[in-house]
């Protein structure tokens, strides 16, 4: 279980986030709403221990967060990519994989790559994938490392209607497996049984 | 890294362009080697310093910082082999071109494998120190740029010893030790201030 306590965030001084509440148990998704600028990714950034709040509390199930809890349970995947644009596709894969300590199966990259992609020559430098394909190789990591929470922070952003169901289905498979997804977004995953926090 | 190689073979481009204009300049008047020391190190620096801020500014944007922070290894870790391979890539870059900075500036060649010695060991300050620096520079307050000179004056040792350097028994072990102490004190520094300026600087 993931409990969000009283958690308040100020830049300089601007308050940006107020006593929030919440939490979050196994094989649950929590979907968090809000304008533009209204805290979803300093929410995101509070939650993965990235950033430190001003006041108030992250435990996961009885420990408070840290870095060693966060690196070991969480993956973050942000807006941007992080992706190194003069390396390949199979090579920045193998590094985010090495650096999450999984060690590159090529039957699994493969498979995950044919399921996101279909065709895609995996020599290819990022640098010159198109747009909508360099954002799904941010989705990537959630296949190939296996972690049991995931923050998305506007993860459908910039994908195609083919591509946004493909991760919806990754995204309730990993709650199926007890998984803990949190998502900040505007768009609407058609998915069931969703929590909703409203950051307004 | 390596693969950055271009950017690294440019910057050693304008070292050795730079240094023949002063080879050039200086054509008929006896200077002291010391002066050749001293535009080589001068011009050293400006390499270190600016291929030390370009890595950091692609290999630490903040989606990349995020994903070493939920990383198995600890950001000082990261920091140290990045630092490491950028150090490499220079050192290599310097040595291939050391003949030609040699000629230009007119520099005795007996002295060619001794200020190699030296540029590795100060080398080795230097791109450590400069990571200080990146990632002051990079931080999301463009404010702080200006802030990130606070830590020039750590480069001055070198410098100085470095320029003082032909005064010494290079042939001795013992008149490299200054920059192996001042290196020591950098590796224990450097990567804990680095990562806790890109933590708090850069997120």
């Amino acid at each position: 279980m993931l409990k969000i306590s009283n958690l308040s965030f100020a830049r300089g001084n601007k308050l940006i986030l107020k006593k929030i509440n919440l939490s979050i148990s196994n094989s649950e998704i929590m979907l968090i709403k809000g304008p533009n600028g209204s805290g979803k990714s300093t929410l995101l950034s509070c939650l993965a221990n990235f950033i430190e709040p001003l006041e108030g509390t992250v435990h996961y199930f009885s420990d408070l967060i840290n870095q060693t809890i966060s690196s070991k349970n969480f993956i973050f995947i942000s807006e941007e990519n992080y992706a190194f644009e003069d390396l390949s596709v199979l090579e920045n894969i193998h590094y985010w994989l090495t650096i999450n300590g999984v060690t590159p199966n090529d039957k699994a990259i493969n498979r995950s790559i044919n399921y996101l992609y279909g065709e895609l020559n995996i020599n290819k430098k990022f640098l010159h994938l198109s747009f909508g394909q360099k954002r799904k190789l941010r989705m990537l990591l959630l296949m190939l490392i296996n972690k049991p929470i995931w923050i998305l922070d506007d993860p459908f952003n910039g994908l195609d209607e083919e591509s946004i169901k493909k991760l919806t289905k990754i995204i309730s498979i990993k709650r199926d497996q007890q998984g803990m997804i949190i998502i900040a977004t505007h768009i609407m995953p058609m998915l069931t049984g969703l929590k909703e926090y409203n950051l307004l | 890294m390596l693969l950055k190689s271009t950017q690294t073979l440019i910057l050693f481009c304008f070292i050795v362009m730079a240094s023949s204009i002063f080879g050039l300049a200086l054509r008929y008047i006896q200077i002291d080697s010391k002066i050749s020391m001293a535009i080589i190190w001068i011009l050293l620096f400006l390499v270190v310093i600016i291929k030390v801020e370009k890595v950091y500014l692609e290999d630490f944007s903040d989606p990349k910082i995020q994903q070493y922070l939920n990383s198995i290894f600890a950001l000082e870790v990261i920091v140290l082999i990045k630092n490491v391979m950028i150090y490499i890539n220079l050192v290599l870059f310097f040595l291939i071109t050391s003949p030609l900075i040699f000629l230009t500036l007119s520099i005795d060649f007996k002295f060619f494998w001794q200020i190699n010695i030296l540029a590795a060991l100060s080398l080795l300050s230097l791109v450590f120190i400069s990571s200080i620096t990146a990632s002051i520079s990079n931080s999301k307050s463009n404010r702080l740029a200006i802030t990130s000179v606070v830590t020039l004056p750590l480069f001055i040792p070198i410098l100085i010893f470095s320029i003082g350097a032909l005064d010494m028994d290079l042939g001795n072990m013992n008149s490299y030790l200054f920059f192996f102490a001042y290196f020591l004190l950098n590796l224990a520094f450097s990567p804990l201030l680095t990562s806790f300026a890109l933590k708090k600087l850069s997120m």
